[in-house]
């Protein structure tokens, strides 16, 4: 029997108490949302984001260039595809590589981690006035309202991803926010969970619908006189938090249900649990997931610290494949690793590597697409982009386009002129997809 | 037109200048940007809001001036006061408090070190540069005197002995800025230019900005001003130098593109006479930010401090001026920061004026005529709290144990407010309010509150049980602690209901009350 006593009865109740208790004469409300179910057209694949925070080197993981004065110390082993060599400190990874594209000739523009964060998260470069969402937003606002209790986007250790004050979905609302997991409070136990999912101590089901009841009641006139994104975003909230609290939903978060040979494959790390996390969401149809792992701004000492990284890395992401590939989900999943940009090939004085967005690497995975495959490629000295060239656009483009997603879709924006899901320009890799 | 006819004239009223700059009167700029915007209603047919009531208006001035809500007897006091002055007279005494300064310092500690929210390392600097910004807040100092201080931080450090960060944690000192910003140049110059001249430059460390005028080399022109610094090691503990002679620096390492130090206005510095100083180059940098002539520095921190007020910029986002964002009011911007210049930028002043409008006064409550919108300022924003402003709020109401020490220097270190913190996220700029489902799960099931609403409670429920008062003043002074206000009759009737067709346990009913106003979005919001 679970310690985690489930919101059952409240949540069998749900049309009446959720609908009349949290939303009142909302109509973004849940009644309209089930109803809609139906109606909605959800991408045919669902997403996992391994992102790299900090930027990692391209030179030392996925476009290496030994011999060259710019290669480092580390050597190329072969993969599963062949003619395609990665990282020797990637040995996992490299067995599942004909499943995956690498892409080498990511070509942006932003050199900051902000900026290029933003950039390469929402498809846009910062400018002015316009909240521009993120894509996961932008998934999960095409998958239409939360249908079940799990949200449509979960974001793994990602805080320092998301700028204070700044909301993720932008001009969406909130309701297209992700879930935050993990990223700021794990403590010394360093365990992957969602707080306070369970009532308080001593409180009861009956109790806690009475407060529900009465807050509804007594915070309407506050609420209706002051109507707009803030509002509807706090009735959003602690709709979508009473959901979570549903044993199903609690469940999906519940890594003890696990088996330590499970647990083993993936290793203890906090990445390793959200890697794990992320495959339970996956089962359960989340369609959007990303998992970071920060410390990639290796100005310093880069070789140790991408040594280690890739330690972190590759294990969980083996693991990862390798689960969905057994329970089928590979070819409906795509997986993408990137970060906000590559590193410098010239090695610095202190023996590290700089902010490099002129040519760098992504790969992506799963998601039917022709594994096994090289998109692009830089010269010798990695440098420069020789064949080509994938701008931030051309990459979102391509990611929605493999998840069943149109990028020239259009959403109504906070500056009230219409903007598509990525730029008009982008041009998506179709040698990655086309049959 | 003789010259030397406008000389007297011109000596007069820079006298006239002179004495106003002494006393200026924060009354009569309120009247003036209230004329601004009120022209604008007329113009445009706008119906502004109603004026907001002394709850309101009482709640709203504690949370951003001191933030922190009053307590139930403050609110009340005020509430019941009758003198007509009463308002004024509360911006004053609260801008005089101590409470003030350790807001403004969080407040600026947050726009100043972002970094320290995700590097754990960087909070061992919190106290002292918390400490330096409040005294510097507490004595009034001229806001072009913190920038200055800020951006001349001594290093006197050498190759030979470099100058450690962190000697002593309460010693009110801003070198965390430098630390904080890697020491490195560009992220010090962008830092500098977008918080006091509301330019963001980073956009242009790489390449040409698209949508506005500056250029790679402005960009680094502005770092070549901090280049003389160098980090020996790394981690914000290593230890700094500056090298006064260098007052170049190559174009993203690039050696072959060498830049020199230049002002965004083209101009080129130009040394004073006397001995170079370790810090002469960003003295010439502090200098030019913080001249009058400089409309830039003024703009920008008035167009801060009235987003912060009335929770959205005359220009927004508050830190990007540009010609893809223009001010809504722009004569308003300029006068503004005509006046907080001549006052000697004087954020008392500021502070004062601001809040003393009608703008600032007017209620959150849309009017009868419909939503108006945020740009035309006829309506308070709802405001979302920061997480200190949420937590010290909780804390207070709740009669938290120990949290008047807690708000004073310890702060930081408490466990408890920290872990809230990384869920609430701290202060910053928040245009737009957003509660999360992790919020929203930590208010209606985590620890703080549950334990403030449970049978065995200790503070503000036990005293409500305990008191002899019936319980319609029970009711009240649990709203008058948490939502800073009497209720109305209508939610006495609704609360009494409520009671009536509950459990027989007083205590468990109040606190299913108290639950209730805890969660409300009413308390979530500075509205």
């Amino acid at each position: 029997m679970k310690a985690q006593l489930p919101f059952e009865r409240l949540l069998s109740r749900r049309s009446l108490l959720l609908g009349s208790t949290l939303l009142g004469t909302s109509t973004s409300g849940l009644l309209r949302s089930l109803a809609e179910e139906a109606s909605i057209t959800k991408p045919k694949r669902s997403c996992l984001i391994l992102w790299m925070g900090g930027g990692p080197s391209q030179t030392d993981t996925f476009d290496m260039k030994p011999g060259h004065a710019h290669g480092g110390p580390f050597k190329p082993i072969a993969t599963s595809a062949s003619g395609v060599q990665i990282c020797e400190h990637l040995p996992e990874t490299a067995k599942w590589m004909h499943t995956m594209s690498v892409v080498r000739s990511m070509s942006t523009r932003e050199g900051d981690h902000g900026r290029a964060t933003e950039d390469l998260r929402t498809g846009y470069r910062p400018q002015g006035p316009i909240q521009f969402p993120v894509l996961g937003s932008l998934v999960a606002h095409e998958c239409g309202p939360q249908s079940g209790d799990l949200p449509n986007y979960v974001s793994i250790l990602s805080r320092g991803l998301f700028r204070p004050g700044v909301a993720p979905a932008g001009f969406l609302g909130t309701e297209y926010s992700p879930l935050l997991v993990g990223g700021g409070s794990e403590g010394t136990e360093r365990r992957l969970t969602v707080e306070n999912l369970t009532l308080a101590k001593g409180v009861t089901r009956n109790q806690s619908e009475d407060r529900l009841q009465l807050l509804k009641q007594m915070e309407a006139p506050f609420l209706n006189a002051r109507p707009g994104v803030a509002v509807d975003g706090h009735r959003t909230a602690y709709e979508r938090g009473i959901r979570l609290m549903s044993a199903n939903a609690a469940a999906a978060f519940d890594l003890d249900e696990e088996t330590s040979e499970t647990h083993q494959r993936y290793g203890q790390s906090l990445f390793s649990q959200g890697c794990l996390l992320a495959r339970r969401l996956l089962e359960r149809q989340v369609s959007f997931v990303e998992v970071n792992l920060g410390g990639w701004d290796t100005h310093y000492d880069n070789f140790e610290s991408v040594q280690r990284l890739c330690g972190t890395l590759d294990r969980p992401w083996a693991a990862l494949m390798q689960d969905l590939q057994d329970r089928g989900l590979l070819e409906s999943t795509l997986v993408v690793w990137m970060g906000e940009f590559g590193r410098t090939p010239v090695i610095n004085p202190q023996a590290g590597r700089d902010h490099y967005p002129k040519a760098w690497t992504v790969v992506l995975g799963g998601g039917g697409i022709n594994g096994g495959t090289v998109i692009g490629r830089t010269s010798e000295d990695g440098l420069t982009v020789e064949d080509q060239p994938v701008t931030t656009p051309d990459l979102l483009a391509t990611i929605l386009t493999v998840l069943g997603l149109d990028p020239k879709k259009q959403n109504l924006s906070n500056v009230g002129r219409p903007i598509r899901l990525t730029d008009p320009e982008a041009r998506p890799i179709t040698a990655m997809f086309a049959g | 037109m003789k010259w030397p006819a406008l000389i007297p004239g011109l000596v007069f009223f820079c006298q006239v200048a002179s004495i106003a700059s002494e006393v200026p009167d924060p009354s009569l700029l309120a009247e003036r940007i209230d004329r601004h915007l009120e022209q604008r209603f007329a113009a445009e047919g706008i119906h502004p809001a109603a004026p907001a009531d002394d709850a309101e208006f009482f709640r709203r001035l504690h949370l951003d001036l001191v933030g922190v809500i009053p307590d139930s007897e403050t609110a009340r006091q005020f509430i019941d006061d009758n003198e007509s002055n009463k308002r004024a007279a509360a911006i004053d005494r609260l801008l005089n408090s101590e409470e003030h300064s350790i807001h403004f310092a969080n407040v600026w500690r947050a726009l100043l070190l972002p970094e320290a929210e995700t590097d754990r390392q960087l909070r061992y600097f919190l106290p002292g540069f918390e400490l330096w910004l409040q005294q510097r807040r507490a004595e009034n100092a001229g806001f072009d005197v913190i920038v200055r201080d800020l951006l001349t931080v001594p290093i006197t450090g050498t190759e030979e002995r470099p100058q450690l960060v962190l000697t002593n944690l309460r010693n009110a000192n801003p070198i965390a800025f430098i630390a904080a910003k890697e020491a490195d140049p560009g992220k010090l110059a962008a830092t500098t230019t977008r918080l006091f001249m509301g330019i963001r430059l980073e956009c242009a460390q790489c390449h040409n900005h698209p949508f506005d005028v500056w250029t790679q080399e402005q960009f680094w022109n502005q770092a070549a001003f901090f280049a003389g610094i160098q980090r020996k090691g790394r981690g914000p503990f290593a230890p700094v130098l500056e090298k006064p002679e260098t007052k170049t620096i190559s174009v993203m390492n690039d050696d072959s593109k060498v830049v020199p130090a230049l002002f965004l206005d083209g101009t080129q510095p130009v040394a004073a006479a006397t001995s170079p100083s370790s810090t002469a180059q960003r003295e010439l940098l502090a200098d030019w930010i913080t001249r009058p002539e400089n409309s830039y520095f003024a703009k920008a921190t008035v167009n801060r401090v009235w987003g912060q007020l009335l929770g959205y910029g005359i220009v927004d986002p508050v830190d990007d001026v540009g010609e893809s964002n223009l001010p809504s009011h722009p004569e308003l911007l300029n006068e503004l920061a005509a006046e907080f210049t001549r006052s000697g930028y004087d954020l008392t002043f500021l502070y004062q004026a601001i809040c003393r409008t009608r703008a600032y006064q007017r209620t959150s409550r849309q009017p009868d005529s419909g939503p108006t919108d945020s740009s035309t300022f006829a309506t308070m924003a709802l405001k979302p709290m920061s997480g200190e402003q949420l937590y010290d709020s909780l804390a207070s109401a709740i009669r938290l144990k120990g949290v008047t020490n807690g708000r004073k220097l310890m702060r930081n270190e408490d466990p408890v407010r920290r872990r809230f913190l990384d869920t609430f996220g701290q202060q910053g700029d928040q245009s737009n309010p957003e509660t999360s489902v992790l919020q929203a799960l930590t208010l209606m099931n985590g620890p703080l509150i549950g334990a403030a609403t449970e049978s065995q409670a200790v503070g503000l429920l036990k005293d409500v049980v305990a008191s002899d008062s019936d319980r319609k003043s029970q009711i009240e002074v649990l709203y008058l602690s948490t939502l800073s206000r009497r209720p109305t009759e209508a939610e006495q009737l609704q609360i009494a209901e409520y009671l009536d067709a509950s459990s027989q346990d007083r205590t468990r009913d109040l606190s299913d009350v108290l639950w209730m106003l805890l969660n409300s979005a009413e308390f979530r919001w500075n509205h």
